[in-house]
């Protein structure tokens, strides 16, 4: 009898349980690159800075990677504080002699998404300043990279 | 219980009546004070002693002063202590309120615009590899020279999330 009843109880137990596993897994978890753009015109690029944050969605940055270009390969700047937050602010330099101009692939942030709910990214550039630290107009985006990661 | 008094009066007793006579005779002046003169003695005496005592009616300008000195005396103690004190602690609050008249400037600021910023890194990395001459507050992480390090410092200052407008 008492085996019976315990059985009853792990039944019960495990059947309150249940049902709430596929409620975390409904925020489906998965990990995409986004990339960072600078468009600026036909002034060379030495120096930016950016705050990019998602105000839609759930997600936790996991990485920052570098440019395409060569000035801006190297991992940027970041406080490693931001990892694992939905915002973060991204610089970086050059004193090289050759520099980008027109759209540029600055950076690539590296992003866990949780939930259907698909991230708006907002990206507010700070500082696009040319060789000698003046501020140049320029444009910044920030969109998924098309290869998402799982 | 031993007493010297009555000791004294045996031995008295004990001298005889002739000696105390003559003793007495030697020492006797033949004065006599009438008793006139005893009181007018008396009299200038209490007179003197009594000017000597402080009237009440002296005492009464003194009470009449009494509470203006002790206003005065609260007032000095204002003076003193609570007006000073109070006035610093004004002041303490004005400082706090009121915007600093000479602005404060962070150590990472080097161009110092008033805003640490990624062009702070890329002005000191400049003066490195120009080679100027190098501020010695530039050394930001302290170890007696200004070099990639120090830049290093600037531009993590500039990405520190304190200065997110998200937070």
């Amino acid at each position: 009898m008492r085996r019976l009843t315990a059985i009853v109880l792990v039944a019960l137990l495990a059947a309150c349980v249940w049902p709430q596993a596929p409620a975390q897994d409904n925020g489906r978890v998965r990990f995409r690159a986004v990339d960072v753009i600078i468009d600026t015109g036909d002034a060379p690029l030495a120096a930016y800075q950016f705050e990019l944050a998602a105000e839609t969605g759930t997600i936790a940055i996991v990485g920052v990677e570098g440019g395409e270009h060569p000035a801006f390969a190297e991992p940027p700047y970041y406080d490693p504080a931001a990892l694992q937050k939905n915002h973060i602010i991204i610089a970086a330099f050059s004193t090289q002699t050759d520099l980008p101009a027109g759209k540029v692939r600055v950076a690539r942030v590296h992003v866990q998404v949780t939930g259907d709910t698909e991230p708006e990214y907002v990206v507010v550039l700070r500082v696009a300043a040319s060789p000698d630290g003046t501020h140049i107009p320029a444009t910044a985006t920030a969109s998924e990279s098309r290869g998402e990661t799982q | 219980m031993f007493d010297p008094r009555e000791q004294g009066k045996e031995r008295e007793r004990a001298v005889p009546k002739a000696l105390v006579d003559d003793l007495g005779a030697l020492h006797d002046v033949g004065l006599t004070v009438p008793p006139e003169v005893d009181r007018a003695v008396l009299a200038v005496a209490r007179q003197r002693i009594a000017a000597d005592r402080v009237r009440p009616s002296q005492l009464r300008p003194l009470l009449r002063w009494a509470p203006v000195g002790a206003m005065a005396a609260v007032a000095v103690f204002f003076a003193l202590f609570l007006v000073p004190a109070g006035l610093h602690r004004a002041h303490e609050k004005k400082a706090h309120k009121s915007p600093r008249t000479t602005p404060y400037v962070e150590r990472e600021d080097i161009d110092r615009n008033g805003e640490v910023d990624i062009l702070d890194a890329l002005a000191l990395a400049h003066g490195i590899e120009s080679g100027a001459a190098l501020r010695e507050d530039w050394d930001l992480n302290g170890d007696g020279q200004v070099d990639k390090r120090d830049v290093d410092q600037v531009a993590l200052a500039a990405v520190s999330l304190e200065r997110s407008r998200y937070q």
